[in-house]
């Protein structure tokens, strides 16, 4: 059943009756109890990224990466990332896969891609939300495309944390990258600080950005952030 | 959400205001026109006064759509027929959208001031627009909705207001860190489910130990072939966030089928009948149940002979059973004989139903009925649900942490990679 | 022995400490809610209210927030009272009640009625009551809204009192705000509102009942249904019996609950209440008005078909079908011909295709060109491109041209069914733009072909 789907798969496109896959679909089902099903399924699936088939049926593959993919699938995936008609759902399967293989992959991504897939790549990072990648965003905050630059605080913002706040304030203040961006960034770290109970922490940057030099959508923010840490607080 | 192209300029040229966004907007774009008129004085309408049963356009409400298909019309109807709301400007990726919402919304006041845009962000930079709609398929909205909070926006967005788990805990942070008035869209929960909403409420029914919500079907994979484009629509924006595919007419068709013709089957942009009617069926189900402001702790994945379905286990008890054979939808098992204390049955505020309750709620800024928060716990168990299916196993969730517990395969499944350049 | 004294003095100095400084930080965060509450810009002061209604709990916090009322202007006083209100506790209810009885102002008035159902107590009662008959219909409303929320148990028995001495105007509103508390143990005096002099009271009595009426209180109901006067009244009433009726949920019972509680009104009066029988629908039902439509009494024949011309769904058309296949009365043929093609048109569980289905049939047992032309009409209740195509040929013939323009333009309104066929639609307009002498619907044809849509006048 199994390697009649991958035979299939071999022909897949647009418009092929998406129940010619069924055995690969019920294989994912029955990874999750059986290692072996899961390892051997991995390996075809990998097997398959690897060869000529097409846009769609890699997509497909992508997808069921995403579900049951290991370290193992990390180089094939990572192949994908520089190529436009693949790098989005590569990215979503590398999001997903634990250890640090696939972050590591992410990261390469986002510091040697350009434009739109560099972007990708950053936004992965965020979306993986490991601290560890904090240093490579930072590095990208002050990149000559403003969408990067962007896109770099935005993740930052996901991973939250004491490190990408201190890298997103001394942005702030030194007036590197995208100041709407880091703001909105910043702001997020605050809330991770005042969900784990950091208030003293949160008020420094709240306060930070309750002044009035500040647009009034932020100074709102603030002041909502201040009260937060407030009712933080005198609630423990 | 990235914007390669266009930059967010809202929050650099709001002034400080004195009374909110909206008057300082308001003054501020009108000291503009005045200052641009070329000497011309500025001739301030009736309309612009206001009269008995219009306020000043200064108190109006000041409001956009994005996304005007059948259910944006419908929205956009409701907003339009508002003395207390001026409506000013529609996004579509459909050029027959923007044509025909313009000439709707112009007839509407006699003018020809409506703006139209195929790009939200353009939209969303207009400092003097206070609110938008969205009824975009459903793989839009969390980016709208996160980036219309950011520009400091209220939104009104349709229902299912998301389309996977990650989404909704950052569309809430996002309208809590601005302070945004974000209503979800289900007209249904308070207009369908009254008769068993009131009961339930007034304790009439006992302990509620189970409802049952009948509603699907699963999302499906699309890969529909390619089709010549015979309409004029910007294909990559309508993807948006969702994985690249052809186009088709059915893959993109707004309309009401969840069987393999519309947007609304197909994965990458719906959860399938699973969120499309279940934001409704389920929404009712947690209001007449009283836990709308909670999310289920486990999903029970139940394979028989009489087929599958699933029991949602709730921390106070209350099992909301989905599909369960032989029961009919909405069926509330509770304790005959008992009689609770009865509470009183939260309404809207305002008048003129949901899009009431969103307007008189920017206005005062109170909580709308259908919450942010509230919308999100809806859908929270329509994933959860798909996700069950998808797997066919039980699964625990641990809603503090928004994650499975225990079952790695599931956690990746919490939410998607978003198509470059956008992320939340 | 000893390290008990010394260890319980160590922890009433811990508490003490925990205390201090748990207070402190709520002083804290009502200080920076307070200094909130007058700011000029209303997100700040929402910020500050939101906190107003969750945090910072106890009456002297309440109090603080409450001293505040006096120093803000109407907007920001108002905004205030709904928040203590949702704060729920009783001790901001006097100075609610100062706003109340000395605030000019609509919004701070209205705030303070609304929060009285949060924070009032039954002696806020007469109050609200009073307020029910306020010039502000604004204050009317939130009085309302206050008396349903209001939790006491004496509170029902209070206003069914006043239900009998007040004034019509705030009669009919005491009774919507027992139909909202469900009052199920007043519906005596409910039913008995059904039949009062002043038209207002009797609709909102019998609103009540379609909330919350009994299925064994249905013959008592019955007086009311006939009471109301004809037209939107009587229609109403109607309803609300109905709804009662479908709250049984097996249909045989419900017929046969319905029939028994005609069985206590004089006959006379039955045959008035057969539309009542139609709006309840089901099998049982049908057995019983169809003896009544298929009698020897001419007179009572007509109540009997127009009770099938309203049945919720499609289920009496074969019967109907019958009367006017067996009849020899001209008159009766017609009525019950188009009752037939009403229901077979309605817009029940059936789906589009078997409603078109229907639909063929009745234009096959048409007999005229009015039955034909009544057949055209109602081929619009199918949303489905079918329908057009069957539709369609009836343009060629003159007597049917202009039913059949309009029954085009109405499928062709439904977006759904027009842009999969947009091409087959476009061809059908022109022809609907060339033959009819409608100019509305010209108009709405050609908005089709552009693919906009048109508001239904209402």
């Amino acid at each position: 059943m199994l390697d009649q789907a991958f035979e299939a798969l071999k022909t897949y496109d647009y418009g092929t009756p998406i129940s010619e896959l069924q055995g690969i679909e019920d294989a994912m089902v029955a990874a999750h109890a059986d290692p072996a099903v899961r390892q051997d399924l991995e390996q075809h699936l990998i097997a398959a990224l690897g060869s000529d088939i097409s846009r769609d049926a890699k997509d497909y593959v992508c997808r069921k990466l995403a579900g049951i993919g290991t370290p193992a699938a990390v180089p094939a995936l990572s192949k994908l990332l520089p190529i436009e008609a693949n790098s989005h759902l590569a990215r979503h399967a590398l999001e997903r896969i634990p250890g640090p293989e696939a972050l590591a992959a992410l990261a390469t991504a986002a510091k040697e891609l350009s434009g739109k897939l560099k972007i990708g790549a950053i936004g992965s990072l965020g979306a993986r939300g490991d601290s560890s990648s904090v240093a490579t965003l930072a590095s990208l905050l002050n990149d000559a495309d403003p969408a990067v630059a962007r896109s770099a605080a935005m993740s930052l913002g996901l991973i939250g944390g004491s490190e990408a706040t201190a890298v997103l304030q001394s942005a702030i203040q030194t007036g590197t990258g995208d100041k709407d961006s880091l703001i909105d960034a910043l702001l997020e770290c605050a809330e991770s600080l005042v969900r784990s109970k950091q208030t003293v922490e949160a008020k420094v940057i709240y306060e930070s950005l309750s002044g009035d030099q500040q647009p009034r959508l932020i100074r709102l923010a603030a002041t909502r952030g201040l009260l937060a840490c407030g009712a933080r607080t005198a609630a423990s | 959400m990235n914007q390669p192209s266009t930059k967010r300029t809202s929050r650099a040229t709001v002034a400080a205001g004195t009374d909110g966004n909206r008057g300082a907007n308001r003054r501020q774009f009108l000291k503009t026109a005045g200052a641009t008129a070329f000497g011309v004085p500025l001739i301030i309408t009736s309309s612009a006064l206001g009269s008995a049963d219009r306020p000043a356009a200064s108190d109006r409400i000041v409001m956009a759509g994005i996304g005007i298909g059948n259910m944006g019309r419908g929205d956009q109807g409701a907003f339009l027929g508002r003395n207390d709301v001026q409506y000013v400007a529609m996004c579509d990726v459909r050029e027959a959208n923007r044509e025909e919402s313009k000439a709707r919304i112009d007839g509407r006041y006699q003018n020809k001031d409506c703006k139209t845009y195929n790009d939200f962000r353009e939209l969303l930079a207009r400092p003097d627009i206070d609110a938008v709609h969205v009824a975009t398929p459903d793989h839009w909205h969390a980016v709208l909705v996160i980036e219309a909070c950011r520009h400091g926006k209220d939104v009104y967005c349709q229902k299912p207001e998301t389309l996977t788990l990650r989404e909704g805990p950052l569309m809430i942070a996002a309208a809590r860190r601005y302070g945004r008035i974000v209503s979800g869209g289900s007209q249904r929960v308070l207009g369908d489910y009254r008769h068993l909403v009131d009961p339930a409420w007034a304790g009439e029914l006992g302990t509620i130990r189970s409802i049952n919500v009948n509603v699907g079907p699963l999302p499906q994979l699309c890969n529909l072939p390619e089709e010549e484009m015979v309409e004029k629509i910007d294909w990559n924006m309508w993807l948006g966030p969702a994985p690249w595919g052809p186009y088709n007419s059915k893959r993109c068709s707004g309309s009401y089928s969840i069987n393999g013709a519309s947007w609304r089957s197909f994965f990458d942009y719906s959860g399938g009948g699973m969120t499309d009617w279940g934001a409704h069926h389920f929404g009712g189900a947690t209001f007449i149940c009283n836990v709308r402001e909670l999310q289920p702790v486990e999903v029970v994945y139940n394979d028989t002979a009489d087929g599958q379905w699933l029991d949602y286990r709730y921390p106070n008890g209350l099992t909301i059973h989905h599909n369960k054979p032989g029961s009919g939808n909405l069926e509330i098992v509770g304790t005959p004989g008992e009689q609770l204390a009865p509470k009183p049955v939260p309404m809207y505020k305002g008048s003129g139903g949901i899009y009431g309750d969103f307007i008189h709620c920017v206005k005062t800024r109170e909580t709308p009925f259908r919450d942010i928060e509230r919308a999100v716990n809806t859908c929270v168990l329509a994933h959860l649900g798909n996700i069950a299916y998808q797997l066919k196993r039980s699964l625990k969730w641990d809603a503090a942490a928004q994650q499975f517990v225990g079952d790695e395969e599931a956690n990746r499944m919490v939410d998607r990679g978003r198509r470059e350049p956008w992320q939340l | 022995m000893l390290r008990r004294p010394i260890s319980l003095l160590m922890l009433v100095a811990f508490c003490a400490a925990a205390v201090t400084v748990h207070a402190d930080a709520s002083d804290d965060l009502v200080d920076q809610i307070v200094k909130l509450l007058g700011h000029p810009d209303r997100e700040f002061r929402a910020a500050a209210l939101e906190r107003v209604r969750t945090d910072a709990k106890g009456a002297t916090h309440t109090l603080t927030f409450a001293a505040q009322l006096p120093k803000l202007d109407a907007s920001a006083r108002a905004a205030l009272i709904t928040a203590l209100g949702d704060r729920g506790d009783t001790a901001a209810r006097p100075a609610v009640l100062e706003q109340l009885d000395g605030s000019p102002d609509e919004e701070v008035r209205t705030a303070a009625l609304a929060a009285l159902g949060e924070i009032g107590t039954p002696s806020d009662l007469p109050r609200l009551v009073k307020a029910l008959a306020s010039e502000s219909a604004a204050e009317q409303e939130a009085a309302g809204t206050a008396l349903t929320r209001l939790r006491d148990p004496s509170v029902v028995k209070v206003l069914a009192a006043d239900m009998k001495t007040a004034p019509p105007q705030v009669r009919g509103k005491l009774i919507e705000v027992l139909a909202a508390r469900r009052a199920t143990g007043e519906l005596d005096a409910i039913i008995a509102a059904a039949m009062d002099d002043d038209a207002s009271v009797r609709t909102a009595a019998m609103n009540a009942l379609g909330q919350i009426g009994k299925p064994d209180q249905l013959a008592t109901m019955l007086p009311g249904v006939l009471k109301a006067a004809r037209g939107g009244e009587r229609d109403n009433a109607e309803r609300n019996v109905a709804e009662v009726c479908n709250r049984i949920d097996n249909e045989g019972q419900r017929g046969d609950a319905l029939i028994a509680a005609l069985d206590t009104v004089a006959v006379a009066q039955r045959d008035e209440l057969m539309p009542l029988v139609g709006r309840v629908g089901g099998k049982r039902l049908i057995r019983f008005v169809a003896d009544i439509a298929m009698g020897d009494d001419a007179s009572r024949r007509s109540f009997g078909i127009d009770a099938l011309s309203k049945w919720p769904d499609a289920s009496p058309a074969d019967t109907l079908l019958e009367i006017a296949n067996k009849t020899t009365d001209a008159a009766e043929r017609r009525q019950a011909f188009q009752a037939y093609v009403k229901v077979c048109a309605i817009r029940d569980r059936r789906n589009d295709q078997q409603r078109l289905e229907r639909m063929k049939q009745a234009m096959k047992e048409a007999r005229t060109t009015e039955e034909k032309i009544a057949v055209i009409n109602r081929t619009r209740t199918a949303y489905d491109v079918e329908a057009m195509r069957f539709v369609r040929p009836y343009l060629d013939q003159p007597e049917f041209c202009q039913a059949a323009c309009e029954t085009i333009v109405e499928l062709a309104h439904h977006r759904q069914v027009r842009d999969p066929n947009k091409a087959e639609f476009d061809a059908v307009l022109d022809q609907v733009i060339k033959l009819s002498t409608n100019d509305e619907l010209v108009e709405r044809a050609n908005r089709y072909k552009r693919g906009e849509t048109w508001e239904r006048k209402k």
